[in-house]
């Protein structure tokens, strides 16, 4: 054969070497996609809670930060909204957190509650039968028209499932995917609910992620809402939800801020999505922290690359030595440096994404917050691994050009 | 053969290449660096969280049953406080008042109201060990008047200066001077008022008799000599089941223990620091494996002149052990920049001294031991006269 696949050999009959370099490799991704994973789990909680709601534009109070702590303002600004021809609805949200009585377990036998939390892996290991004394918790409670649910499906399809049931006063839907403390798991053993002072009973569930800022939600209709939650009347509302004829979100926006008093902020869904992503991602510790545990892991990972890369070609030159005596040319050597850094990158990338889609599944059960494997942040860490790699390839080829290949025996 | 005789090679072995030294000092320093980084994270969470409660000038706390972490305040009535006055063993009992999810600062600049930490407590009480603000006790005892965080976040409050005047929840206070305390993940700013001024910002928690305000730290300091844990037990004893007496240490314990354990957070950067361990062993690994592997010969001439396997496997454990210390030098010096970068970005205490470097150091010998012992197989394979064939 003429031209021997080399690049493939030294990588497939290096044994050891190759699956030194190759793990080496791998793990530093890995690192790198779990710290990705982190700061998309930020991005990921921060858009979904307004993903959820069925909207165009988001009327709220000059007060708003974020969907946590909304601020408040009167239902007529909603009212005033729907005199613009090209608003078609308008529904309030009332949303803010409420102490939540949580179950304990054992529900006949619980601990003492002096007891200090166990780790997150004991609860792990324990799954919902680790123990716990009663306690109560915040969680997030929405309430709504029941008229005009303004939630998309699967929420809406579980508002509607179970209408009858939240029509009755104290009634509610607790989210099943809430920290198991909240008690999804015990809802038809338990039946000592209570939000703020009220007894509640939990009706049905509905499915919700959850956060870093809030463990859990709860669904009720608004008459339950202002009642157990104080507002004294549904005329505070926290967000208004419009629904605009199609076409016309930019030109309601304008007509909005022109027609409305100052005391309210009027924002087209995007637009609400994009600031709520950006004041998790960079205005809080939170995601600031995350976004530097990135900066971090790829510039490890940038280093552990050059080092399997450069190790293997010291490793090899010997042979690469022979191969140039024989009459292969420095940019022949070259490339099959490059095919070779290449191959690596892409056995390395295949053994990390499969490690770290464990990792995030074991993340998810530990943490409880969604860990998602985007295709970006796959392209953002293959590109890293394949531009290291090739820089480290080119690199060594200076080595061989250097001449003094003779020296090598 | 003495083990001291093999220390010169190790460390001959180690720093013969200079350019091989620097880049396998630079792994394990990144590796050092990762771990110190995960951690410190964590840690600089846990501290933000736990501040505040350090700073209380007091030994036992009295604080709502209901309460599981600062963050989301629960007050109990003011009775309790005063009953607390009669339990033996105490010396005084003073209310602290904390508003953190619905009070508000105006910010004069932009006009925007910011949701800030507002802390009351009677200015006489010194509560808060706090030097700034026990020297300007006088200023912000007049009504309508706040002491600010010089550390809030800027983006959201501007620079707070003394004569500064806006509005907390919608009404009319002055700043009269600025103190140092910190953010935390839950808040971005910080103000201390006195009590009076306290019912004046927040009516809800004023009730109709003093007994009836809503209380959310009741501060003890005990009589000299009397012991924090038998305060805290007699309190419990005396008191009605609706407030839990907790020493201070107790109640940071607590607080910790609900960021690290219960929310996702904590957990989130524990995953990091094993993360960070793993790469790390691999980095060491390869480092080690790769210079084994060309001293072969070597190793292999020192086995024909007699050498045993353990002795030549003393030999790369001592390399691994140097290259350990090096790196984790390198990595500690890295990460006191990084420390200080990320605590400019984020306003978050990043302390390298509190941050278990004594648990990181550890770590980082046993990477580089494990991967050493893992490496070093090879020469136990390595047969002499193959290598000269």
């Amino acid at each position: 054969m003429r031209n021997p696949p080399l690049a493939w050999r030294n990588v497939a009959h290096g044994g050891r070497r190759s699956i030194a370099a190759i793990s080496g490799v791998a793990f530093s991704l890995v690192m790198v996609l779990l710290q990705l994973g982190f700061l998309q789990a930020v991005r990921i909680t921060a858009a979904n809670n307004f993903e959820v709601l069925d909207f165009d534009v988001l009327l709220t109070s000059t007060r708003f930060e974020q969907f946590y702590a909304p601020g408040f303002m009167p239902m007529e600004r909603l009212r005033q909204a729907l005199e613009t021809a090209t608003v078609e609805s308008a529904s309030p949200l009332y949303a803010t957190f409420a102490l939540w009585r949580c179950p304990p377990n054992p529900l006949d036998d619980p601990p003492g509650d002096s007891a200090p939390p166990p780790s997150a892996l004991a609860r792990w290991l324990a799954g919902p039968n680790s123990p716990r004394p009663l306690q109560r918790r915040q969680l997030f409670a929405m309430g709504f028209d029941l008229d005009r649910p303004p939630f998309l499906p699967p929420i809406l399809d579980a508002i509607e499932a179970n209408e009858a049931g939240l029509r009755v006063p104290g009634h509610v839907l607790l989210n099943a995917l809430s920290h198991p403390d909240f008690g999804w798991w015990a809802r038809d053993r338990f039946h000592d609910w209570e939000m703020e002072k009220t007894a509640v009973k939990v009706v049905g569930g509905f499915e919700m992620l959850r956060g870093f800022a809030a463990d859990s939600t709860v669904l009720c209709a608004a008459d339950d809402f202002v009642r157990i939650l104080g507002y004294g009347s549904r005329e505070t509302v926290n967000l208004g939800l419009l629904k605009v004829k199609p076409g016309t979100v930019d030109a309601t926006v304008a007509a909005l801020r022109e027609r409305l008093p100052d005391d309210v902020l009027a924002t087209s869904r995007e637009e609400t999505i994009a600031r709520e992503v950006d004041h998790w991602v960079n205005q809080t510790s939170t995601g600031k922290l995350f976004a530097i545990g990135v900066a971090v892991a790829m510039a490890v990972a940038a280093v552990v690359v050059y080092q399997v890369l450069s190790n293997d070609v010291r490793e090899h030159l010997p042979e690469y030595a022979t191969l140039r005596a024989m009459g292969y040319s420095t940019w022949r050597l070259a490339g099959v440096l490059v095919l070779q850094a290449t191959l690596y990158m892409l056995f390395s990338f295949a053994v990390a994404v499969a490690v770290a889609a464990a990792v995030y599944r074991a993340t998810e059960a530990l943490a409880g917050i969604p860990m998602a494997m985007t295709p970006a942040n796959l392209a953002l860490t293959f590109a890293l691994a394949l531009a290291v790699g090739l820089v480290s390839g080119a690199l060594t080829v200076g080595r061989l050009r250097s001449g003094d290949l003779a020296d090598l025996f | 053969m003495r083990f001291g005789g093999k220390v010169p090679l190790a460390w001959k072995n180690l720093v013969e290449h200079k350019p091989r030294l620097l880049a396998s000092t630079a792994g394990v320093a990144f590796a050092a660096a990762l771990m110190f980084m995960e951690n410190g994270f964590r840690q600089a969470i846990l501290d933000s969280m736990v501040d505040v409660i350090e700073r209380i000038d007091g030994q036992v706390v009295l604080v709502s049953r209901t309460l599981y972490t600062l963050a989301v305040p629960y007050s109990f009535p003011m009775e309790r406080v005063v009953q607390a006055r009669g339990v033996e063993g105490v010396a005084s009992a003073s209310p602290l008042y904390t508003v953190a999810q619905t009070s508000f600062w105006r910010n004069p600049e932009t006009g925007r109201e910011q949701r800030v930490r507002v802390i009351g407590y009677a200015p006489a009480d010194d509560l808060l060990d706090l030097p700034e603000l026990r020297e300007a006790r006088d200023l912000w005892s007049r009504p309508n008047t706040v002491m600010a965080d010089e550390l809030s976040r800027v983006a959201r409050f501007g620079v707070f200066q003394a004569g500064q005047v806006s509005e907390l929840a919608g009404k009319r206070f002055e700043v009269v001077g600025t103190f140092s305390l910190g953010i935390d993940i839950q808040t971005n700013g910080n103000m201390v008022v006195s009590d009076r001024n306290m019912m004046t910002a927040f009516p809800d928690l004023d009730g109709p008799s003093l007994l009836d305000r809503k209380v959310q730290i009741g501060v003890i300091r005990t009589k000299p000599g009397a012991d924090p844990r038998r305060v805290r037990d007699a309190l419990a004893a005396t008191l009605p089941p609706d407030v839990r007496a907790l020493t201070l240490d107790d109640f940071a314990a607590r607080e910790r223990g609900f960021w690290d354990k219960v929310a996702p957070i904590g957990t989130v950067f524990h995953i990091g620091v094993v993360m960070g361990f793993v790469v790390g062993s691999v980095i060491c690994y390869q480092v080690l494996y790769s210079d084994v592997s060309d001293r072969l010969p070597e190793f292999a001439t020192l086995k024909a002149i007699g050498h045993s396997n353990a002795a030549l496997y003393r030999v790369v454990l001592a390399q691994a052990l140097y290259l350990a210390l090096l790196g984790y030098a390198a990595g500690a010096a890295v990460s006191y920049f990084l420390f200080r970068a990320v605590h400019r970005m984020t306003g978050l205490p990043m302390d390298l001294y509190h941050n278990n470097p004594y648990i990181i150091l550890a770590l980082t010998v046993l990477m580089c031991l494990g991967a050493g012992a893992y490496a070093a197989r090879r020469l136990i394979s390595a047969d002499p006269a193959q290598l000269f064939a």
